[in-house]
């Protein structure tokens, strides 16, 4: 029988070995990792069309989210703040700002200011914001420190098993509900929080699919 | 215990093979073959393709823009839905509606609970109106043509044309100008109706309607001497006979005698229940649902109804002006025994009884059977007349033959067609097709570009109810503003605009009712009585009656003209909807209840030195706007139904040659509307044209109905295709044999076979085929419903029908061993029996008593269920497009649904019984159960279908791979499979307008997953979500599916099992309650109240 490799090919073979195993797991771990939502959601960080920066209107000039944010305690979406809402301040403040030209178009024009999407749930999942932040799941939880974004990311992966992970457990990040929207909360004021928080053992968060899968 | 037989289909009764076949295969035949042959070679290359498309797209899905409002409204919160009163208008009748909206779009209509006429009840056609506004084939610019071509031209050019239009005729009095109009119920159309006529004097105004109603009109004037309305009120009648009415279907007023009929057929709540004759030509849903029914050909009627109103006048002890005719074809024993039976019923029931007349039957059967109500003492106890509007307006096919006259002498110079295709619509002895083309100048305002609009002169897209202002009224009379839900999509012209333009008014719909709103309606209410000055008109309405205009003087006026310019409904229904709502409903106790003496003007009332100090400028709500406001957001204007009217019958005079006997050699034809296209008005719309029809479960097409003995006369069976001559129009059409038609007589559905409807009703010069048959053609002006002495020939062809009878049948032949006491899926008794032994229906189920392989869950929390009254239900079919309309249930076609592919989340079973050619008939809507024990949860492989803590089947459509193992374990076949991408279409940019009909709220699902009623699970959370807003628990009653929110009987109740007082608890513990197949110890959580018929004991064997 004829030789197809030379026999020196003997001390290639683990090496061949290795180099095999060694591509499966780097295949597994690509896979496992590479398309997790930590890495390929976490971090997503689109260019919005005016340069609104949270950390100066909430880190530094202190505006509570629910200024602009303003239904997100009584439905599903927190809403987006009408061109209005702007102007309110910037028809006096900064009125001939160049980085607020889209604004003010809007405002002359009727058209809505095109931002983009930053934490954008698949379409088969329903996420009410009003049953969390009246139940004292803070803004922080979920969006991270808004108050630290000049421009805003998502903070969350928003997967379904880390939804599902506040579900089974809620207590360590529920707030008293008057305080849902404080962004600098350290870790032992939360514990605290946690420990003194009346309606924290109350909240029954629901695991059904139908809660959030219609 | 009775022990009947039920039967679906003739197909079963004979258990033929394909009906086995269908019992036996989850799937039908092919059913998981493509569509047409894919070869294996260009399905790997298409498999290649997706594949390459997978890689490239990113590891992001698309970025996605938010859109908020420049200057958000006050009130307005995104993605919540609102609900805002409207109305829908058919046929000169309005359908009181609350229309949801979200962010500005209307998706879902329910029926307005308010409306003191029809209740909350809708209709199929009113929930599926909805996917008409969002029809791409909608026309969306104005043509002109010349010759055989049509071009597309601006609006500038239109107003040209119009503004000519309307000096030519102001030169020449309207000489030449003609209007054909449907009928104009909308009080403002009428009073610009009357408007164009004072202005043009020489011009005449038509109405016409294909289904029209005008028999009731000219029946009434013959016997009291001038035209009134029945309004007929089942909660206080006893003994009813219907005679070809289908009164809880398509006659007018139905909707309402619907609910009375759920209520009035309760045994719990009725110590005497209402009892139901039906004397008809097709089984309707009356016959149906009625506890005698006597099948007779068309023209039988009016003979049937002689012999038994002289037998009623005899028993009363006066005597018939009239001899009963010699001939009596129909006087079989069972109609001779009938005559006797239900007059004796009616008698006795005296005050309490009533006869009703169908509206396709001749004028004088009204004249007759409205002069027996009389003696029968039923007026203003169990028959109300109304006056009616129009007295002297002339019928529908006489107006019709008029204009056909006025072309054919070229008398008409211009035609104005508003909303009406009399091309497609009139009887064929007019011939219409060709007359148009006689007309110099055509003018055509419509939905669609249609047979009529091909060939007029100008076609002017029409603004759908839910685009435009406007008022209609119900059939009672009370009056509802139509309100615009969203902007023309397609810059659409309403009706009242085309008047005002031939008015040279300006075009601002929304004045003009508010001006019809400000002269009242013409009843006697404090609401609406006397004129009220609307403070922001400045000029006067047409048609205005001088002395308001002298009023409006005398009092200052009220000169400025600040018009709310809202384009869009501003009034949302119910005080929580917001400011604008709130305000109205703080003050519609105080505005309306009390009339106002010093703000009688509707100016607004002064303001106190100290507001206006603080608040400059500042103007409160007038007395008009507070009314205005309170009527747009209850949906109808207080107290404005018509008038009763006071009538005394002559005997009437009886033309006994109109009674002659039927041929017995030839065949009858009658003509209905199936409840699904109408008039053909809606053959675009798919929910429609999929709805499976009530007792033929015929889907997509009309057929011929014929009994089984007269098929077996012609040698027929179904699909076979047969010509129709005689008529002067031979016509093919397949037959379809249907039990419970009279012998000798067949039916045949208006509104099918449009060439020119659209992709989904057909349209020929598009190569898209034509569903079903055109009739019309057969019709004659004189006879609308009937056509006598025709001949039926077979051609030896087939035509494929889809009907969905056989689909989804429940398997109970493999029980032959327990058959005897196997408990019937389908229970009834008398009212009788079922007073003797109430336990008798849950006992028609014997077993051992049930052990359970699996652990069972407890709840602690909500425990959702449902129970469906089979004594209320009537077949309507308003849930199942309901639940369409509710859940995004996709169409899928008559090719698909002959494979039992139809993707309906609820299905209407309808059962016979008895002998083929006069059964009883029993209807059962059937969707998922949400078993407790679950068969289809315990097969799943993966998960897909999970049980929640409150007792829901939850289907998680993303982890559904498609093995279809929970339909096979299903004993109730309620689970659909999605065999294909139903939604591809919508890739065309051209379809994009039709996702906006999606309910936002729940998932549109992929190829491949399976799908299932869900008990509207959106709705169950949201109204958890308003709960927990509002801090309290949920009450019953907050929660409504889709399903039991449209049903105009109220047959369907939902609600917590967990809470004892719920109303679905109550009903669940009622005796009659029984659960389907529940020896199978699944425990469905929606359960059944066994259908309790009361019929007449001098009528058993009958």
């Amino acid at each position: 029988m004829k030789r197809v490799f030379p026999p020196w090919t003997n001390h290639l073979r683990p090496l061949s070995a290795m180099a095999v195993g060694g591509g499966v797991l780097y295949a597994a771990l690509v896979v496992t990792f590479g398309f997790s939502p930590w890495a390929v959601d976490v971090g997503y960080q689109p260019k919005q069309p005016v340069p609104y920066s949270h950390t100066l209107h909430v880190g530094q000039l202190g505006l509570d989210c629910r200024y602009c944010h303003n239904t997100v305690d009584r439905a599903k979406f927190a809403a987006i703040p009408a061109t209005e809402t702007c102007m309110a301040c910037h028809a006096r403040i900064r009125d001939e700002s160049p980085k607020l030209t889209a604004v003010r178009e809007s405002w002359a024009t009727g058209q809505p200011v095109p931002w983009v999407k930053v934490h954008d749930l698949p379409d088969y999942a329903y996420f009410d914001h009003s049953a969390h932040v009246t139940k004292g799941v803070p803004c922080v939880a979920c969006h991270g420190r808004v108050d630290q974004m000049d421009v805003v990311h998502q903070a969350q992966p928003l997967s379904m098993g880390w939804c599902l992970s506040c579900h089974r457990n809620p207590g360590p990040n529920l707030r008293p509900v008057d305080l849902v929207t404080k962004m600098d909360w350290s870790e032992t004021a939360v514990a605290a929080a946690a420990a003194n928080n009346p309606s924290a053992g109350s909240v029954k968060p629901s695991t059904d699919c139908s809660t959030c899968h219609r | 215990m009775i022990e009947k037989e039920y039967w679906r289909s003739l197909n079963e009764l004979a258990e033929t093979e394909e009906f086995q076949s269908f019992m036996h295969r989850e799937f039908p035949d092919a059913a998981q073959e493509p569509p047409g042959s894919l070869e294996r070679r260009r399905f790997l290359q298409l498999m290649g393709a997706s594949l390459s498309l997978a890689g490239l797209s990113a590891c992001r899905w698309p970025e996605e823009k938010i859109l908020p409002f420049s200057r958000r409204p006050d009130d307005f919160v995104p993605g919540e839905a609102k609900a805002y009163a409207s109305a829908m208008e058919l046929g000169g009748e309005a359908l009181g509606l609350a229309i949801t909206a979200r962010d500005g779009r209307p998706v879902k209509i329910e029926g307005n609970a308010k409306h003191p006429f029809t209740r909350g009840g809708t209709s199929a056609y009113a929930q599926a109106s909805i996917l008409e506004l969002y029809d791409p084939d909608r026309s969306q610019k104005i043509l002109r043509s010349h010759g055989d071509a049509a071009q597309a031209v601006g609006r500038d050019q239109l107003d040209v044309f119009l503004a000519k239009l309307a000096e030519d005729n102001v030169a020449t009095g309207g000489d030449g100008l003609r209007i054909l109009s449907g009928q104009v119920g909308s009080p403002t159309l009428a009073r610009l109706k009357d408007g164009v006529l004072a202005k043009y004097p020489r011009a005449r105004w038509f109405e016409y309607e294909s289904l029209s109603t005008d028999a009731i009109r000219e029946g009434t004037r013959s016997l009291f001497g001038r035209p009134v309305r029945p309004r007929y009120d089942l909660n206080a009648a006893d003994v009813v006979l219907a005679l070809d009415a289908d009164i809880l279907g398509t006659e007018p007023g139905a909707l309402a005698m619907m609910r009375a009929w759920g209520e009035r057929r309760r045994p719990e709540t009725n110590e005497v229940m209402l009892r139901l004759y039906a004397a008809e030509s097709r089984l309707s849903n009356t016959g149906a649902q009625a506890d005698h029914r006597l099948p007779l050909k068309f023209q039988d009627v009016g003979g049937f109804l002689l012999a038994l109103s002289a037998e009623i006048l005899q028993q009363l002890g006066t005597r018939a002006s009239w001899a009963a005719p010699t001939s009596t074809s129909w006087a079989s024993p069972k109609a001779a025994k009938w005559v006797k039976a239900v007059a004796a019923d009616l008698v006795a029931h005296r005050g309490r009884a009533l006869i009703i007349p169908g509206y396709r039957q001749p004028a004088q059967v009204h004249a007759i059977a409205h002069f027996v109500n009389t003696m029968l003492d039923a007026t203003d106890k169990v028959v109300h007349y109304l006056e009616t509007p129009d007295p002297a307006r002339p019928t529908h096919f006489d107006a019709l033959n008029d204009l056909a006259k006025d072309i054919e002498s070229g008398q008409a110079k211009t035609l104005v067609m508003i909303e009406s295709n009399p091309v497609y619509q009139a009887p064929g002895d007019l011939g219409f097709a060709k007359l148009i083309e006689k007309v110099p100048t055509s003018i055509h305002l419509g939905l669609y570009v249609d047979e009529t609009a091909e060939k007029s002169g100008w076609h002017i897209p029409a603004a759908h109810f839910l685009e435009r202002w406007g008022d209609a009224r119900s059939w009672d009379g009370t009056v509802s503003i139509v309100q615009p839900l969203i902007k023309p999509l397609y810059n659409g012209l309403s009706a009242i605009e085309l008047c005002l333009a031939l008015l040279q008014q300006p075009q601002d719909a929304e004045r003009e009712v508010r001006a019809t709103f400000s002269l009242g309606y013409g009843a006697a209410s404090p609401a609406t009585a006397g004129a009220l000055e609307d403070p922001h008109d400045d000029k006067h309405p047409v048609g205005r009656p001088a002395s308001v205009e002298r009023v409006a003087k005398e009092r200052g006026g009220a000169a400025t003209d600040t018009k709310a310019t809202a384009s869009v409904a501003s009034a949302p229904l119910g005080a929580a909807g917001g400011a604008a709502g709130a305000a109205a409903a703080a003050s519609a106790a105080a505005g309306v209840a009390s009339p106002v003496s010093t703000e009688e003007s509707g100016a607004s009332p002064a303001v106190s030195p100290a507001v206006a100090s603080v608040l400059p400028g500042y103007q409160p709500i007038s007395v008009f706007d507070r009314r205005w406001r309170i009527a747009l957001r209850d949906g109808f204007v207080d107290g404005s139904a018509f008038n009763r009217a006071v009538v005394t019958a002559a005997s009437p005079s009886v033309d006994l040659a109109a009674f002659k006997e039927a041929e017995k050699a030839s065949i009858e034809i009658t003509f209905f509307d199936d409840q699904k296209l109408y008039d053909g008005r809606f053959a675009n719309n798919a929910w429609l044209q999929e709805t499976p029809e009530f007792i033929t479960k015929l889907t997509w097409d009309n057929a011929l109905l014929l009994s089984p003995t007269t098929a077996a006369q012609y040698g027929v069976t179904d699909e076979d295709l047969v010509k129709i001559s005689g008529s002067g129009v031979d016509v093919s059409l397949p037959v379809l044999v249907v039990p419970g038609q009279p012998e000798g007589s067949a039916a045949i559905a208006l509104g099918y076979g449009r060439r020119s409807a659209g992709i989904v009703g057909g349209h020929e010069k598009a190569g898209v085929g034509v569903a079903g048959f055109d009739t019309t053609s057969m019709r004659r002006s004189a006879t609308p419903y009937a056509s006598h002495g025709l001949n039926l020939a077979k051609l030896g062809r087939k035509y494929p029908l889809a009907s969905t009878q056989d689909h989804f049948a429940i398997d109970d032949l493999g029980r032959e061993e327990i058959e005897k006491r196997a408990p019937r899926l389908i229970r009834e008794a008398t009212q009788e029996e079922y007073a003797k032994n109430p336990g008798a229906i849950r006992e028609m189920e014997h077993g051992p008593a049930l052990l359970s392989l699996f652990q069972e869950r407890e709840s602690d929390g909500h425990r959702w269920g449902l129970a469906v009254d089979l004594s209320a239900c009537v077949g309507c079919n308003a849930c199942v497009v309901a639940c369409q309309s509710e859940n995004n249930v996709p169409v899928v076609g008559k090719d698909q649904v002959r494979r039992g592919r139809e993707m309906h989340w609820m299905r209407i079973d309808r059962y016979f019984k008895g002998p083929a050619d006069e059964p009883e008939v029993a209807v059962q809507p059937v969707a998922c159960m949400q078993c407790e024990n679950a068969p289809c949860e315990q097969v799943c492989p993966v998960a897909a279908t999970m049980h929640s803590a409150e007792g829901l089947n939850d289907m998680v459509y993303n982890r559904c791979i498609g093995t279809r193992y929970c339909s096979n374990n299903c004993p109730y076949k309620v689970r659909r499979f999605n065999f294909f991408n139903y939604h591809l279409d919508l890739k065309e940019p051209e379809n994009r307008v039709k996702t906006m009909v999606f309910n936002p709220e729940v998932t549109v699902r992929a190829r491949g997953v399976m799908e299932k009623c869900t008990y509207c699970v959106q709705r169950i959370q949201a109204a958890k979500h308003t709960s927990r807003l509002d801090g309290r628990p949920i009450a019953d009653g907050d929660i409504t599916p889709a399903c039991a929110s449209a049903c105009p009987s109220q047959a369907i109740v939902f609600g917590d099992l967990a809470d004892p007082n719920s109303r679905v608890s109550k009903a669940h513990a009622v005796a009659r309650a029984y659960a389907m197949l529940a020896e199978l110890n699944v425990k469905p959580r929606t359960q059944y109240l066994a259908r309790i018929r009361n019929p007449n004991p001098a009528l058993k064997g009958a």
